[in-house]
């Protein structure tokens, strides 16, 4: 198999820190802070005693 | 007959409040509405920015003048466009809350900020990596740079009041005028593009042609980074909303059914 063309597109022709570094950086982020807020959910449920969150069809707004 | 009646609320009030939609205006409508949104706003930020990546990074033609390092662009710009909404999405928001004291937009606010300075926080992340083989340096100080810096400290200052401040009403009344300082700054920055003797790219900008794929890709991007934001902003507002009614009736209420 020839691997060329792909490592060649891997290392952006000497740019690879550059733009891998920014294009890693953004999902590397998302799933920082989704990390983060399923978290504080899952505190925010300890804390009111509830084991999960999902009433499926009940609007309890109704 | 007519002296016994109660007055009705008239013109635009009386329409917003004699609509279906009008009921997830409230913290308590909105919870579940919410929830039902997030797994659709997720799955199309997924297409949305894989197709946008395919685009930019396989279809798109790099530039000429700045080579491979280009390619920064389909993400720098998609970041920057979405951290300069959910800046005006927050202060408006803000603005609403403290004005009208709707309730929920108040929390709105506080649900936005974080995720308005992750994007603000990526756009000088990657302008970073971007300047350094193009300006021979990681900072500039040139006006757009300093704009989108700016923007960041006000997310931040917005964040630390709301922290800070016990008082909500007085933390959103705060932290709404203090949004509202930067959001020239955000039209200022936005319009400078059209401008190319504020485009930050100084001598090394050239005025190509954008291409169609180029166009596609950046607007594919800024879409899926927009669904995304709007999954987090979801997400966080469920927790705000959560926190702040946990000794309302309907937290109770919905305590209750869950057991």
């Amino acid at each position: 198999m020839n691997w060329h063309p792909l490592l060649e597109f891997l290392q952006m022709k000497g740019y690879a820190l550059h733009v891998w570094g920014s294009y890693l950086a953004v999902p590397a982020l998302m799933l920082v802070e989704l990390m983060l807020l399923l978290l504080r959910k899952r505190e925010i449920l300890r804390h009111l005693g509830w084991r999960h969150d999902e009433l499926g069809e009940v609007d309890e707004s109704s | 007959m007519f002296l016994t009646e109660k007055p009705r609320p008239q013109g635009i009030c009386r329409y917003l409040e004699n609509q279906a939609w009008s009921r997830y205006c409230s913290p308590q409508g909105f919870y579940p509405l919410a929830l039902a949104l997030i797994p659709w706003l997720a799955l199309s930020a997924l297409v949305a920015c894989a197709a946008g990546l395919f685009l930019g990074l396989f279809i798109a033609p790099v530039d000429p003048h700045q080579r491979e390092i280009s390619r920064i662009v389909f993400i720098h710009v998609p970041a920057s466009w979405v951290s300069m909404l959910l800046y005006l999405a927050t202060t408006a928001t803000a603005t609403i809350g403290w004005a009208y004291n709707v309730r929920l937009a108040v929390l709105a606010a506080q649900a936005l900020a974080p995720t308005g300075l992750l994007f603000a926080f990526l756009v000088l992340w990657t302008g970073c990596l971007w300047g350094k083989p193009i300006w021979g340096d990681w900072w500039v100080w040139d006006l757009r740079t300093q704009l989108e810096l700016a923007q960041a400290f006000l997310f931040i200052g917005f964040i630390v009041l709301h922290m800070v401040l016990e008082n909500q009403q007085r933390a959103n009344k705060a932290g709404a005028i203090l949004l509202q300082a930067g959001v020239l700054g955000v039209v200022v920055n936005f319009t400078a593009e059209q401008s190319w003797t504020a485009w930050h790219q100084g001598k090394h900008a050239v005025p190509v042609d954008v291409s169609y794929s180029e166009w596609a890709s950046l607007l594919l991007m800024s879409l899926g980074l927009l669904l995304y934001g709007g999954v987090a902003v979801l997400l966080r507002l469920r927790c705000v909303i959560l926190e702040r009614e946990r000794q309302s009736d309907w937290v109770a209420r919905r305590g209750r059914l869950l057991q």
